[in-house]
């Protein structure tokens, strides 16, 4: 049997799971808001924006304490590439994602408890939560109090211009959730990893492999 | 002399017209040239509350008279505000618009450039704007027949000056889009759209279907 290592404590859990379902109730609501005629997963136009509004609040929030759990405990040390990741960490990883996983290559970097990402992970979330995330919010709050912000909406052009920047946003990190999704799976086994993100425990794969 | 008669005549049926007209009531006035519109003003839920020397002048200002004359549709300044509408009903009119749309400034306002309906759109069944109608037996709330593909607001084309568009009844924002504004569900950028939905469908066959797919035929299976 693999020897278990405690991969995420219980506040990243439970931060994870608060960001994963307001980020797909998010993607359902906003593109029924985008998409009235084709989508009606949240009954009425109404609703959506509603639901969309809170939703959004509450990712807001979310991301807060993301932000100062993870500067406070210095956990953000997680999220920051170090030498080994760059740059070769990010080629032996790509190498991997393209061909080595095919060939049931060991994981070049299995995550440790020092070491929770690979360098491809450290990039990308680095990416997503340390700049496209805070873009998305901001957007989203200049949209939802536009009147408290008129003049600095008006500066950059108007609605629209604000609209088209969170959707456009709102559309990468859909893709990004398909990504994020189908990674996952790469894992030891196919579900190993939405285990661990449940329960915190990961096998260490090292040992099993060896 | 048959030419002195014929002016005196012109003369006498002017002066009779020009002083039956100035005793007329203003609003008595403007019904000489805009026959329906008293009628209407009358019919509506203000027909009662306006009195008689309001009715025309407590929405558009008192002077068109002056401006009208030898000027095209285009260059008459409309004088209606939507202030006026606030003057009588309130700063209250965000609190109970609020109650149904969110937003309800942008619903309502008639301030900068951007963001504005009309009040009429929504108070107004028919094209004319005088209609009102209380509230209880016509006001529209129906999101989507602004924020929708085929929005009211996109689809009632005028050729009218934008500030017609903006507190007419043929309001239509295809021209604020270009300035700024934003009605979600209505205005969007086709090409964007379909980038996007593209962008999703390779991201999914790009990892689900093809890299998933190899790495379902280059499976280890049990024996190996
Ligand atoms: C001498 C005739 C005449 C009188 C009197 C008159 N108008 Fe007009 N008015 C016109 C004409 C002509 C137009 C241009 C309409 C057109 O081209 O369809 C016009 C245009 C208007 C418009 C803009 C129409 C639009 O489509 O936006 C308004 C509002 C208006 N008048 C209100 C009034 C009011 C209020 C009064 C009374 C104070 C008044 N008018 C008196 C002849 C008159
Ligand atoms: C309750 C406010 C209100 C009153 C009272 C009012 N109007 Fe208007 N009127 C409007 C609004 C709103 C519009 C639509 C805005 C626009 O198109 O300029 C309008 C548009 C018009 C127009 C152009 C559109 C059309 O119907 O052809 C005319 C002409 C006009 N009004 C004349 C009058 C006259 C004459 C009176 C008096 C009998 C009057 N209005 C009283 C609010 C009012
Ligand atoms: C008469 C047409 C109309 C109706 C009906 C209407 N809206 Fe709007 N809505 C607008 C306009 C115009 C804006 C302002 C857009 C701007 O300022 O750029 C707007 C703005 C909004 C916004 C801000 C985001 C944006 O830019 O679109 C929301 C949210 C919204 N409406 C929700 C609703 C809801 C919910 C309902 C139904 C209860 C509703 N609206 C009914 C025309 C309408
Ligand atoms: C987007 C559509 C929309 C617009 C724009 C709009 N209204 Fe309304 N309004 C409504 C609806 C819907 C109601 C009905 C509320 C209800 O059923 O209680 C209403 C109710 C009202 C009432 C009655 C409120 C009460 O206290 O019972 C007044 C007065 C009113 N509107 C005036 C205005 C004025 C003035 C404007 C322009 C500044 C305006 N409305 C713009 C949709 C609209
Ligand atoms: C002279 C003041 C005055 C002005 C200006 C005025 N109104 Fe009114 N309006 C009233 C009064 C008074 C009532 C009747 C309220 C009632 O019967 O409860 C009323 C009723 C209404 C109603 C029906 C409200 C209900 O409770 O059902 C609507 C909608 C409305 N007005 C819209 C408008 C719009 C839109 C404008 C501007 C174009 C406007 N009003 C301008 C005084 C005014
Ligand atoms: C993953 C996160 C999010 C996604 C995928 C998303 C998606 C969308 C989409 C597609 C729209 C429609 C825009 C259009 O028609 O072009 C929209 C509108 C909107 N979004 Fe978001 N959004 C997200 C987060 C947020 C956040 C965090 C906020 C605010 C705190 C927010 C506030 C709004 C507002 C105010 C609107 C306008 C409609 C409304 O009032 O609900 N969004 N969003």
């Amino acid at each position: 049997m693999a020897e278990k290592i405690y991969l995420h404590p219980v506040l990243e859990r439970v931060w994870h799971a608060i960001h994963a379902i307001c980020i797909v109730v998010l993607i359902i609501s906003g593109a029924q808001i985008h998409w009235p005629g084709a989508i009606h997963l949240f009954g009425s136009f109404q609703t959506a924006v509603s639901v969309h509004n809170w939703f959004g609040l509450l990712l807001v929030a979310d991301f807060l304490l993301w932000l100062i759990y993870n500067l406070v405990s210095r956990r953000i040390i997680h999220y920051i590439p170090n030498k080994r990741d760059i740059p070769n960490g990010l080629i032996v990883q790509a190498k991997f994602y393209i061909c080595g996983i095919f060939k049931h290559d060991p994981h070049p970097y299995p995550p440790t408890v020092d070491e929770k990402f690979n360098p491809l992970q450290k990039m990308s979330y680095l990416m997503f939560m340390g700049l496209m995330m805070p873009i998305l919010l901001i957007s989203g709050i200049l949209y939802l109090y536009p009147l408290y912000f008129a003049d600095f909406i008006t500066s950059i052009g108007g609605l629209k211009v604000l609209a088209v920047i969170h959707f456009i946003l709102a559309i990468i990190f859909a893709a990004f959730l398909i990504a994020h999704l189908y990674l996952a799976t790469t894992g030891h086994t196919i579900q190993d990893n939405f285990i661990s993100i449940v329960t915190g425990y990961a096998d260490s794969e090292e040992e099993e492999e060896a | 002399m048959n030419r002195t008669r014929y002016y005196l005549i012109v003369l006498s049926m002017c002066i009779v017209l020009s002083c039956s007209y100035s005793g007329l009531a203003l609003e008595n006035k403007c019904s000489f040239c805009h026959g329906s519109a008293l009628e209407e003003v009358k019919q509506s839920v203000h027909g009662a509350v306006l009195g008689d020397g309001q009715r025309c002048i407590i929405c558009h200002g008192s002077q068109y008279e002056q401006r009208h004359y030898g000027k095209h549709i285009e260059e008459i300044e409309t004088g209606f505000e939507i202030n006026r509408c606030f003057s009588c009903h309130g700063s209250d009119l965000y609190v109970r618009h609020g109650e149904i749309f969110p937003q309800p400034q942008l619903h309502l306002n008639s301030k900068g450039d951007t963001s504005q309906t009309s009040c009429v759109t929504c108070h107004v069944e028919e094209k004319d704007p005088h209609l009102i109608k209380p509230a209880k037996i016509y006001a529209l709330k129906d999101c989507e027949e602004c924020h929708s593909s085929d929005s009211i607001l996109l689809t009632t084309p005028s050729k009218s000056s934008l500030k017609h568009q903006i507190i007419g009844t043929t309001f239509t924002n295809s021209e604020l889009t270009e300035r700024g504004q934003y009605v979600a569900g209505a205005n969007r950028i086709p090409i964007l759209d379909n980038l996007c939905v593209i962008l999703i469908i390779l991201t999914i066959i790009g990892v689900f279907v093809i890299h998933g797919g190899v790495r379902f035929i280059t499976r280890k299976r049990k024996g190996e």
